[in-house]
């Protein structure tokens, strides 16, 4: 089939395709309904945008994050793709509109589960000639998962009420019993089955035990200094990443920023953009980054707090080395980080002791329906975002089986909090185990995931040998610290004008 | 005293210790309701509406929190919140180390000056980028409307790349060099071009070894200017290309006033538009009021004689109070709330209203 390669060269710019993706593509193109799990940075999304553009017609992508669904609608207009939009409850009522009224001139919709539910968009979807329907991070389906999101539910009925184009579900990372949940789920029985590893051959593993914060800081201080850039750190908290970001900033020469989700807008493309134009050269962040930014050369991802599940771990430490190059992936462990994650996982939830007056100040101000709405009261109450999305999916979801008395209500969420609660707690603990694993990190990885290692080309991780030296700097460069430039010549620089005016 | 410090201690002292510490969160956030814009123009504090709009609830909290545990500087029954003289002798104090910016209009300039700033930072991008012939890469604005508009922009302006840099570039330049030198710099670094990502606040601030919030203000005040010369309506001879950029941004009315103002414009009066919309005479005036308050351009010259304002100007500058109808009782009978309300949107720093600081 050389046509398709064709369309990858001339489309995306590639000589080849990389593993699965061309196997994946042809059988979506057959009109199969496909099951694909594909590991993060192997090129997953590539497998429905090429498709696409052979298809023709409309091609749904449901995803679970607005910034996810924003970076890819960038990313594709970055190719010269430009009928991609974005739908999603950010959008204003007339941008809806008018993007609802022009589906017919669209070729890429990526749309958030809650936006589905509506009659209205329902209904111009299914005027719209969809012919297929992408169910990103599809593990978000299964309760077994931590990422569940009851949203995820209803797309198998929403996918037949739309017309029942064909169905490709992704994931990065699935072990068995979450895949079998997808399927059923999702309708998809006599789907096409395509499973490759979750291993990353070229990204060295390692983690580094300390006593104390103290010392860890120290030593991300050596690594920083002294790895081959663009690196990530990632944080637990923002407040953490900022702290860190300074302490970077004054005792080291490298360039760098922060990165969260409680800056604003135009900060985080900001800092998004210096980092892919490499004019950074580490970014202390939040998980919120990294997600669909496609930069090929990150060269390490350290960890300064370690994520609570390991599906995470492999997600954020994917983000490294996409070119195929050596890279590494660093966890540091301090005894004092074991305390972080239980209150994270307490602060996805609401206190079960606030529910009546949160629920009543919900229903005070409208209805669980009008969710942009019900969010804003519980952030203003001051839940977190993901309890505040909880209360409202799970909150809307026994709404519309019908009004129910309040203490009824309370008890069915209480036991929803204790049952997820419970989920992410086992989850949490799979990852500390692997923290502790004395053998080969890989494959101990590995077989959480029902695999088995491959002969290993390059490093492993610490436990197998690794040299750190492989990944460092060829010389420390000096670089001269950065300074704002007078304005005259900043915007002689922006028009390119040679000389300054006057 | 930290910069986040000054900034609300002066603000509860704008307040003179008649309104609540929640005063100074809603004007700093921008909350549109006519208790907070009327305390804005009372107060005289107007000008920092919206100027640090994604401050948390939790962050005022704590920040109100820090402030409150020593209890040296301010006191506050919930009700009322008002400085110790302690709390005056840290704040005149710290004014030697902080500095506000001048050019802060936020109530009449911020709405319009969020809008002109992220089409300007595409714009310039956009031009940029065409220049060093990149026609792709990754906009610093992403939504929808505003690549459209601008999208929109280049068709109407219809110049080649060459030209319209050039003419950016010039027009740029002319804007910058009225304004103080540090907005100027912060302005200029923010933009985004080809191969260069623009500075973040936060980055900005450090080079200049300023507090991160001071250096946000100060770059909010470059904002509101640009959007105060832009939007004048002798702008486009001087500013043809940056001058489009503040076109068609409503003024930001309910929908009911804005209707009333399209009937003032076709020379109507109070009565027959209460006639025409079947409406109280009162509602008419209480959306002249809102037009007042939101069109910086609005004359109220039609509604209040100049000798009615001057009388107004001088109670206000006079009474200690804050409360209107104290006010009204020391103005003869035929100035009423209206005239009252209608020169109180049109008072600036220059008028000051009688405030110490």
């Amino acid at each position: 089939m050389t046509t398709l390669e064709a369309t990858l060269k001339e489309r995306f710019g590639f000589e080849a395709f990389r593993p699965g993706q061309k196997e994946v593509i042809e059988d979506i193109l057959k009109g199969h309904d496909v099951f694909c799990m594909l590991p993060t940075g192997s090129g997953k999304s590539l497998c429905y945008q090429l498709a696409g553009e052979l298809l023709g017609g409309l091609v749904v992508i449901v995803s679970p994050l607005v910034s996810l669904m924003e970076d890819q609608v960038e990313a594709l207009r970055l190719h010269g793709e430009k009928r991609a939009a974005a739908l999603n409850s950010f959008l204003g009522r007339e941008e809806k509109e008018r993007l609802l009224r022009s589906l017919h001139e669209c070729r890429f919709l990526y749309i958030s589960p809650e936006m589905l539910q509506s009659e209205r968009v329902r209904r111009a979807l299914k005027r719209a000639n969809v012919t297929l329907f992408v169910v990103d991070e599809a593990h978000c389906v299964s309760e077994w998962g931590y990422e569940f999101r009851p949203d995820y539910l209803k797309l198998g009925a929403i996918r037949e009420d739309i017309g029942r184009p064909p169905c490709l579900a992704m994931t990065a990372t699935a072990d068995e019993k979450t895949r079998a949940d997808i399927i059923a789920r999702l309708g998809i029985a006599h789907c096409r089955l395509h499973l490759y590893g979750v291993d990353r051959p070229n990204i060295a593993i390692a983690v580094e035990k300390m006593d104390t914060g103290a010392e860890k800081l120290e030593r991300l201080i050596e690594l920083v200094t002294n790895l081959q850039s663009p690196g990530i750190v990632y944080f637990s908290s923002r407040k953490a990443a900022e702290a860190v970001h300074a302490v970077l900033r004054s005792r080291t020469k490298v360039r760098t920023a922060y990165y969260h989700a409680g800056m604003d807008a135009e900060e985080r493309l900001l800092v998004q953009n210096q980092f892919f134009y490499d004019q950074l050269d580490v970014v202390c962040a939040t998980t919120a980054f990294g997600m669909g930014i496609n930069k090929a050369n990150v060269r390490y991802v350290i960890h300064f707090h370690y994520p609570l599940y390991v599906n995470a771990y492999l997600q954020e430490i994917g983000r490294a080395g996409r070119d195929g190059k050596p890279s590494v992936a660093i966890a540091l462990v301090a005894k004092e980080d074991h305390l972080l994650p239980e209150r994270l996982i307490h602060r996805e939830f609401p206190e079960v002791d606030r529910l009546p007056a949160l629920i009543r100040s919900i229903r005070t101000a409208g209805s669980a329906l009008d969710r942009a709405a019900a969010e804003a009261v519980l952030t203003e109450a001051g839940l977190s975002e993901t309890a505040g999305r909880f209360l409202v999916e799970t909150l809307s979801a026994l709404d519309e089986e019908g009004r129910k008395p309040l203490h009824d209500v309370i008890r069915r969420i209480e036991k929803r909090i204790a049952e997820r609660k419970a989920v992410k707690f086992r989850e949490l603990s799979i990852m500390r185990e692997w923290l502790e694993t004395t053998g080969c990190r890989r494959q101990a990885m590995l077989r959480l995931f029902h695999e088995e290692k491959a002969g290993n080309a390059g490093d492993c991780c610490d436990a197998c040998g690794l040299d750190l030296n492989v990944y460092r700097k060829p010389c420390a460069q000096g670089r001269e610290t950065p300074l704002l430039d007078p304005w005259q010549k900043r915007l002689a620089k922006l028009f390119g004008c040679a000389a300054p005016a006057r | 005293m930290t910069f986040e410090q000054f900034l609300i201690l002066s603000l509860i002292h704008r307040f003179r210790g008649e309104r609540s510490a929640s005063a100074v969160y809603h004007l700093l956030k921008g909350k549109r309701t006519a208790q907070t814009i009327q305390d804005g123009f009372l107060y005289q504090v107007h000008v920092y509406f919206q100027t640090l709009k994604s401050l948390t609830r939790q962050e005022w909290q704590a920040l109100m929190e820090d402030l409150s545990r020593s209890g040296r500087w301010i006191l506050n029954d919930g009700n009322r919140c008002l400085l110790t003289e302690e709390g005056l002798q840290a704040l005149e104090a710290a004014r030697s180390r902080f500095e506000l910016p001048t050019g802060l209009d936020g109530w009449f300039y911020g709405r319009a000056a969020e809008k002109i700033w992220s089409r300007l930072s595409l714009l310039v991008q956009t031009a940029s980028h065409l220049i060093a012939k990149q026609p792709r890469f990754l906009p610093v604005v992403r939504d929808d409307a505003t690549l459209r508009w601008i999208k929109g922009y280049l068709k109407a302006v219809g110049r080649d790349r060459e030209a319209l840099a050039a003419g950016l570039y010039n027009e740029l330049v002319a804007l910058c060099s009225r304004f103080p030198e540090r907005e100027a710099t912060l302005l200029s670094n923010r933009l985004s071009g080809s191969g260069m990502a623009g500075k973040t606040i936060d980055q900005m601030a450090v080079l200049l070894s300023r507090p991160e919030t001071e250096t946000l203000l100060w770059f909010q005040s470059g904002l509101h200017r640009t959007a105060k010369v832009l939007t004048a309506k002798q702008s486009a001879s001087s500013f043809p290309l940056l001058s489009r950029l503040a076109k068609d941004i409503d003024a930001g009315l309910t929908a009911s006033s804005a209707k009333t103002y399209e009937l003032l414009k076709k020379g109507l009066g109070v009565e027959d538009i209460a006639r025409l919309r079947r409406l109280k005479t009162a509602t008419v005036q209480d959306h002249i009021v809102e037009i007042a308050f939101c069109d910086p351009e609005f004359s109220i010259r039609p509604f209040v004689n100049e000798s009615a304002e001057r009388l107004v100007k001088q109670v206000l500058k006079r009474t200690r109070t804050r409360r209107l109808s104290a006010i009204k009782q020391a103005l003869p009978a035929d100035i009423d709330y209206f005239h009252i309300r209608l020169v109180l949107a049109r008072m600036n720093d220059r008028d000051d209203v009688g405030s110490d600081a």
